[in-house]
């Protein structure tokens, strides 16, 4: 088993800021950029004392950005650094998004809030390899809605938001319900806050269709060894660090 | 012969740095692209018992801001049964120094557990983990020494593997926990296991942890480790110390060996950085080659040696 992985101390090269609390932070990564998969990510020292795992937003050269909201203290640390600051990232870890075998299979790219911050990177890759993709993008107002412009670079995107600040009012799993009623024959990749995975999950199970599915559940070290990180599928507790993110929906109990 | 070879009572590590138990994996697979396991004093695998456990649902842990962690993992494993057929070969091929850890509810628990392993050669000690604090009943053992004794006592019978007793801090007098361990045969004291704490999401108003309490750990432990350290060796010198508790660094470690353990065990450390055990190994042959040392072991317990050191 051969496992790119790298410790790397990474110097921030770009803190831009997306407004509404949103920002994308990228360091030179080389070893990073190197050797990301779509869907994969790393653990950042963020002034705390475990690390975070933040997925890789995107890749510019030899610079990983990754895309996220201030939420708490490590994000804010990460908001604040200056050009030059170093950080300690440890990956890429875990298992990314598996693309179609076929390549005329549609790809249906299924984000809830911050889990957009996957994305970008998923669907370029997709597209440079010639996939017909589309996004559906549930938020909780029309300043939630972010990336929708450059992944609109790469396909459709239809989003939908909690308030109706921005186009309909409700819920992403409302427009994977219509889009499948139109097509099941696509590959969905699903990335959002746990309750919104579940439903999301419920959805193509009704349609007796499975999802590749990231989760997200609190971890301490992101490589395997402490078991926090756990989720229950196929009857037992699996880590998302290295059994995932990424995961079959029809392993996952809901 | 390197100057990091040392012994913890009878048994010989090529250095005293070792991966403690819960923070490896089940048996270190994870390290495969940072080290080999061989490069280790040694490894201390994650905690086994008779059967499987699933472990406590997520979140199993809550950080604890600028101090650490709380874990509530619930002693996930496959089981000794299952360990012994199919991760035990992977340690001996990787020439690891093994030391296997053992939980469970009761004595026959732990008992048929060490039958599984109690003739085998490739393992060099047997750590009895008398001090989850994260199942129901974990703590009876480390926390009444009767109980400790017969378990160990009977354990002793069982197997010449030497036997390491993991001790729990949520005690008052841990000195009477070790007497009773090594009273009933235990070659080594393993010192400290997590501390009980418990962590408040101010958001939804309940415990951070599902099941409320959690085992602390990270470098807000490291004195209470050194504290009961040095305890245990002022009042028995000759007690081999296995010590444990927030260690991140080769000078963690001296001020461990310094305080009386004759080898340390990296834990939560792992979990900031793969490397922490690596990168102390290599601190302490600075640390020995600076000092002139012949032997780490010079070190054990020199803090209570206070007026050869005054004077040095």
């Amino acid at each position: 088993m051969s496992i790119t992985r790298s410790l790397i101390k990474a110097k921030l090269t770009d803190n831009a800021e997306l407004g509404k609390g949103y920002y994308v932070s990228w360091f030179h990564a080389p070893e990073i950029t190197k050797n990301i998969h779509p869907g994969q990510f790393v653990m950042m020292e963020s002034g705390q004392y475990l690390l975070r795992p933040f997925s890789v937003y995107e890749t510019k050269g030899e610079n990983a950005g990754f895309l996220y909201r201030v939420i708490g203290g490590g994000t804010s640390f990460l908001s604040k650094l200056k050009i030059g600051n170093e950080v300690l990232i440890h990956g890429p870890l875990g298992k990314g998004f598996t693309f179609p075998e076929n390549k005329n299979k549609p790809i249906l790219i299924v984000a809830g809030g911050i889990g957009i911050a996957t994305f970008p990177l998923v669907a370029r890759v997709a597209s440079e390899n010639k996939y017909k993709i589309k996004t559906l993008f549930g938020a909780r107002s029309k300043n939630d809605l972010i990336c929708t412009e450059e992944l609109k670079k790469y396909g459709e995107v239809e989003s939908i938001t909690d308030d109706g600040s921005s186009g309909r009012k409700g819920l992403v799993t409302e427009l994977l319900t219509t889009e499948l009623n139109k097509n099941k024959d696509q590959e969905i990749f699903v990335c959002g806050p746990t309750p919104m995975l579940k439903s999301v999950i419920k959805v193509c199970n009704e349609f007796g269709v499975i999802a590749q599915v990231s989760f997200e559940e609190y971890m301490a070290c992101g490589y395997g060894v402490c078991m926090s990180c756990v989720i229950k599928a196929n009857g037992k507790y699996l880590r998302t660090c290295v059994d995932g993110p990424v995961m079959r929906s029809d392993i996952v109990a809901v | 012969m390197s100057n990091l070879n040392t012994t913890t009572g009878k048994v010989s590590l090529k250095n005293p740095v070792l991966l403690a138990s819960g923070t490896c994996g089940v048996a270190g697979h994870e390290f495969e692209p940072y080290f080999n396991l061989s490069e280790l004093g040694g490894i201390v695998t994650k905690s086994l018992s008779i059967k499987p456990r699933d472990g406590n649902p997520a979140p199993r842990v809550v950080e604890i801001p600028g101090c650490g962690m709380l874990n509530s993992i619930g002693l996930q494993n496959p089981g000794i049964e299952y360990f012994v057929k199919n991760e035990l070969p992977y340690l001996i091929k990787k020439n690891a120094t093994i030391i296997i850890n053992i939980v469970g509810e009761t004595v026959d628990d732990y008992a048929g557990a060490v039958n599984f392993i109690r003739d085998k050669n490739e393992i060099s000690a047997i750590e009895l983990n008398l001090s989850c604090p994260n199942v129901s009943g974990g703590l009876d053992f480390s926390q009444d020494p009767k109980k400790a004794f017969t378990l160990i006592s009977e354990m002793k019978k069982l197997t010449k593997i030497p036997l390491w007793a993991k001790l729990s801090p949520n005690v008052t007098d841990i000195t009477e926990i070790v007497k009773a361990s090594v009273d009933a045969g235990s070659d080594g004291v393993s010192l400290i296991n997590t501390v009980l704490g418990l962590a408040i999401n101010r958001w939804t108003k309940k415990p951070a942890l599902p099941r409320a309490t959690g085992g602390y750990s990270g470098p807000a432990i490291k004195p209470i480790a050194l504290r009961m350290i040095w305890d245990t060796h002022k009042k028995f010198p000759n007690i081999p110390i296995i010590g444990i508790g927030g260690i991140h660094t080769a000078d963690d470690a001296i001020e461990f060996l310094l305080c009386g353990a004759s080898c340390v065990q990296i834990g939560t450390a792992n979990f900031v950085n793969p490397k922490a055990s690596i990168e102390i190994i290599n601190g302490l042959k600075d640390y020995c080659e600076k000092n002139k040392l012949n032997s780490i072991s010079e070190i054990v317990g020199a803090a209570h040696h206070l007026v050869t050191l005054s004077g040095a």
